[in-house]
């Protein structure tokens, strides 16, 4: 029998949260036991990227069992070149978060557990190809993401969970219903998410499907006006919870978008589309302004990542291969460069105590490293050529260019870099040049257990920039095959 | 003996012990605590075990009066369950020293009349099933002779539940004088014969009888004993009532309304959705008020009778299987977290702060509960109310499961505030240590994850149900 690599995959932070659970309370042991599973899974994720075969443009490592069969549900797992660069992402970032949260004391084995436990619900999500599994695996991420939030967070910590949590259940548990909906449709009767793409589902109830659907992913993406909850919870999360939270939970929104409502409601999608592009360029000239005044540097980046998401939204929208291309590629990029930008907020924060720009100053004449990489981070943000973020950019802005879409979205989303370039550098020149306030005298560099976290995300920001068909090449057949089929764009 | 009288066993067993262990105090005096435990408990477990071989059966016995099918087994096995539950977290408690086998007997009876309920094929039987059900629980819950609050509860459920039972009488009558007869599959008989089907009389006993069977059940607007009843009443008779007497009820107004008045169903579908809208809405804004965990249990079991009447509102086969699914679901939750409660030994919110840290294990068995409760995958809580919810869909009633699904969202908010008590409070209190509520507890922890995971094992058997 095959070895289920996917099943591995997503369970094995699983079992590393349980036992975590069951061992006793020892100094400093929570954070080797996390670290060991954690790093596991990504090895495992690595593997599955150099075992995955480029020329199929289906689903590869597909597991099947039965779960409910009278009611069609089914344990089903599978990934392709679309979910491929997800689950990637999600064993890096993940493994890179409890490296930088190496010394946490407050309740570190709860800690590890709960991040463990986000882990499998993250990956699930991503490679789950049953609708009721996806369902419960999006789910399981709000409990862990609560009280990661809600204990290890900031001054306003419980008020940003349950704000983060309601509010995520509300689109949820509407988009639950989507997929009843959609089971119920005649003609349909599966949750097979596959199945499901292949069977024709009348226009009027894809209209209300992907309705549902919509206010779903919508407010994880976050699309404009749903992010609300986004600022305050990346702001009161702890360092790594803020890495995740950007990094891989944002994407799961977009990555419903594509996965979902293209294959399933294309009429709809195709209907709707304007309207999801304008609200993602809305978000983005939002998003850029906003993260503009910004005094907070972690909300400046939380901002930002309002304003990168919606590029993705926007590429989505426009639905022809180039775009999309750009919009999944775009997402692996911000995961792994607003993950950096948390991580340096961090470590800022950790030398200093204070995140207000203010307060800041000269950092690269004290803490070259750190100043050094900040500003690394802070150009692959803006999307300079040379690193990955130019690259989705640019398809992004390439294909929705070639759609059907109107140009408009285009002229405004490209003016709005120039935004981006604004808010990013300014608070480059404000940390990290200019005059070293006295309270600041004594700062010490970044050592190497920070850099370790930082390092593999530069590596990779730059081989994707330089060479992006290491991504490209995996990500395209699969789009292409996943468009063409559904008739999009 | 007969044949047919195999097919009553589970509950004619029941109701044996029940007048075995009144009179074994006398027999053997008070050395027997523990003995009577085991007694109640063998007898229930054994009955359950019986019920689970009949679940196949469908005998009509006693002259047409009572059916032994799927329904009446899988209840027989659920009160069972429940009360063997109840009664193994109860063993230690204060209350119930010297006063065992009235305690354990008053259950027991409580528990036949819900079996006997549970079969009614006949007007009468139902009528007798519920007052067999209920008067053992107004004693239950005035168990506490010296409590004020418990004496008040008590007679609060009393009177309202006299005057509910009344008018469902009169309802019935009123059935009966319409078709003149008294069992359901002459009643369906008659009223399609009769062309009674927008009949306004038949009409208002729909509703007269609904509303006795609402009060039972926890549903608005018959809910307002409920609060007063579950808060006033020692926490083991809590667990008790929010479980037996409300799904006795249900098995009795499913063989109501889906044999006898299958016909009409035109006429009982708005109704039952009104009645899920109101029950959801005061239960899950009101319990946002509550400081004591058990009335705020009690507001919520008010909200989760409404997501019940959703699923019953839409009537189909999937509808009534998915009804049963998810008392199943909802009796390990609930009753599970009026275990945790007796384990901590304190009702008020505050009385669980920090719990998280004097007993991790209660605390996260808590969590559990409370995120089933809310409907949060991967637990058992999710599959209920996905197989409601998707029932309603199924059944053209779309609206209602939105309205259903936005007030799982609202619910949270207050499970929450009990989750944040636990997790963020301070710990000032000593750790639980009652060990009968501690097994009862992971009992229904089991239970919890069990049919999240595996539901089928579960709905298999249901799908025949509810014809």
């Amino acid at each position: 029998m095959k070895f289920p690599l996917l099943t591995a995959i997503v369970f094995l932070p699983l079992a590393g949260s349980i036992m975590l659970a069951a061992l006793p309370e020892k100094e400093g042991r929570s954070r080797w036991v996390a670290a060991l599973f954690a790093g596991a899974t990504f090895v495992l994720t690595i593997l599955l990227y150099f075992g995955f075969d480029r020329s199929v443009p289906t689903m590869q490592f597909v597991e099947k069992l039965d779960w409910v069969p009278s009611l069609g549900m089914s344990y089903h797992l599978g990934v392709d070149g679309i979910s491929l660069p997800m689950v990637v992402l999600t064993g890096l970032l993940s493994f890179l978060a409890v490296i930088a949260s190496w010394k946490t004391d407050l309740r570190p084995k709860q800690y590890f557990a709960l991040l463990g436990l986000l882990e499998v619900g993250m990956l699930g999500v991503f490679v789950s190809l049953d609708f009721v599994l996806f369902y419960v695996f999006w789910e399981v991420v709000l409990v862990p993401m609560y009280f990661l939030i809600g204990i290890w967070g900031g001054p306003k910590r419980e008020y940003a969970a349950i704000k983060f949590f309601l509010y995520t259940l509300l689109g949820s548990v509407i988009m639950l219903l989507g997929i009843l909906a959609l089971y119920f449709s005649p003609g349909v009767q599966t949750f097979n998410m596959l199945d499901a793409a292949s069977r024709a589902v009348s226009p009027e109830m894809q209209g209300w499907i992907f309705l549902a659907f919509f206010a779903g992913f919508a407010v994880k993406v976050p699309l404009f006006p749903f992010h609300t909850w986004l600022p305050d919870a990346h702001v009161e999360a702890p360092t790594a919870v803020s890495v995740i939270l950007a990094g891989v939970l944002l994407k799961m929104g977009s990555y419903g978008f594509i996965r979902v409502t293209i294959p399933i409601t294309p009429d709809a999608f195709k209907a709707y589309a304007p309207m999801l592009a304008l609200l993602g360029v809305i978000g983005i000239v939002y998003g850029a302004c906003c993260a503009m005044v910004q005094k907070d540097m972690k909300r400046l980046v939380a901002y930002s990542s309002v304003s990168h998401m919606g590029y993705v939204m926007m590429g989505t929208a426009a639905g022809t291969a180039a775009a999309v291309n750009g919009a999944v590629i775009q997402m692996f990029n911000h995961g792994t460069i607003t993950g950096m930008l948390f991580l340096l907020v961090g470590l800022v924060y950790e030398r200093t105590h204070t995140r207000m720009i203010d307060d800041l100053g000269g950092l690269s004449a004290k803490v070259p490293v750190l100043g050094g990489i900040l500003a690394f981070a802070s150009f692959a943000s803006l999307g300079l050529p040379g690193l990955s973020g130019f690259i989705g950019e640019f398809f992004i802005l390439l294909g929705t260019y070639q759609s059907v879409l109107s140009k408009t979205f285009v002229y405004i989303a490209t003016a709005a870099i120039v935004l981006t370039a604004g808010y990013l550098l300014w608070m480059l020149q404000r940390v990290a040049l200019g005059k070293l306030p006295e309270k600041l005298e004594g700062l010490v560099d970044i050592d190497m257990r920070e850099v370790s976290t930082l390092a593999p995300l530069m590596v990779v920001v730059l081989v994707v920039g330089v060479y992006p068909t290491v991504m490209l090449s995996i990500i395209n057949p699969a789009v292409s095959n996943l468009l063409r089929l559904s008739g999009v764009g | 003996m007969p044949q047919g009288l195999g097919y009553v066993g589970p509950q004619a067993l029941v109701g044996l012990i029940a007048i075995a262990v009144l009179f074994l105090d006398v027999v053997f005096g008070r050395r027997l605590r523990a003995g009577l435990l085991a007694v109640s408990a063998a007898g229930l477990g054994a009955a359950a075990l019986w019920a689970v071989t009949l679940l196949g059966a469908d005998q009509v016995l006693f002259a047409g009066s009572w059916r032994a099918d799927s329904l009446s087994m899988f209840v027989a096995i659920l009160l069972a369950v429940a009360n063997v539950l109840v009664l193994v977290a109860a063993y230690r408690q204060r209350m119930i020293e010297h006063f065992e086998n009235e305690f354990y007997a008053l259950m027991l009876f409580s528990v036949f009349g819900g079996m006997v309920m549970a079969g009614a094929n006949n007007l009468l039987i139902i009528y007798l099933g519920i007052e067999l059900v209920t008067l053992p629980c107004y004693v239950l819950v005035a168990f506490k002779k010296n409590d004020l609050r418990a004496t008040e509860a008590a007679l609060k459920y009393f009177l309202l539940a006299i005057l509910t039972s009344v008018v469902m009488t009169y309802g019935m009558s009123l059935i009966y004088g319409l078709t003149g007869q008294l069992g359901f599959a002459e009643i369906a008989a008659a009223i399609s014969a009769r062309g009674l089907f927008s009949n306004e009389l038949l009409v208002l006993a729909v509703v007269l009888v609904s509303a006795g069977f609402g009060f039972k059940l926890a549903a608005a607007p018959f809910h307002f004993w409920v609060p007063d009843a579950y808060e006033g009443a020692p926490t083991a008779v809590t667990a008790f009532i929010s479980a037996v007497p409300k799904f006795a009820a249900l098995a009795g107004m499913m063989r109501v309304f889906m044999v006898a008045l299958g016909g009409a169903h035109a006429e009982w579908t708005a109704l039952f959705a009104i009645i899920a809208v109101a029950s959801m809405i005061v239960g899950n804004l009101l319990a946002y008020q509550q400081k004591n965990v058990k009335r705020l249990l009690a507001y919520s079991s008010i909200a989760h009778t409404g997501y019940l009447f959703v699923a019953l509102a839409a009537g189909t086969q999937f509808a009534s299987a998915s009804v049963l699914f998810y008392i199943a679901v909802y009796a390990a939750a609930n009753l599970g977290a009026f275990f945790v409660i007796m384990a901590a030994s304190g009702e008020n919110l505050e009385d669980l702060s920090g719990l998280a840290r004097r007993s991790p294990y209660l605390a996260g068995a808590m969590l559990v509960f409370l995120l089933s409760l809310t409907g949060i995958p991967p637990l058992a809580g999710f599959m209920g109310k996905l197989f409601l919810f998707g029932s309603a869909i199924d059944g053209g009633l779309a609206w209602l499961a939105v309205v259903g699904v936005v007030n799982s969202v609202v619910s949270l908010g207050y499970y929450a505030m009990i989750i944040k008590e636990m997790y963020m409070g301070e710990a000032t209190r000593p750790a639980p240590a009652d060990a009968g509520a501690i097994a009862a507890t992971t009992a229904c922890l089991g239970a919890v994850g069990a049919l999240g995971i595996f539901p089928h094992t579960i709905m298999g058997l249901l799908t025949t149900v509810g014809g």
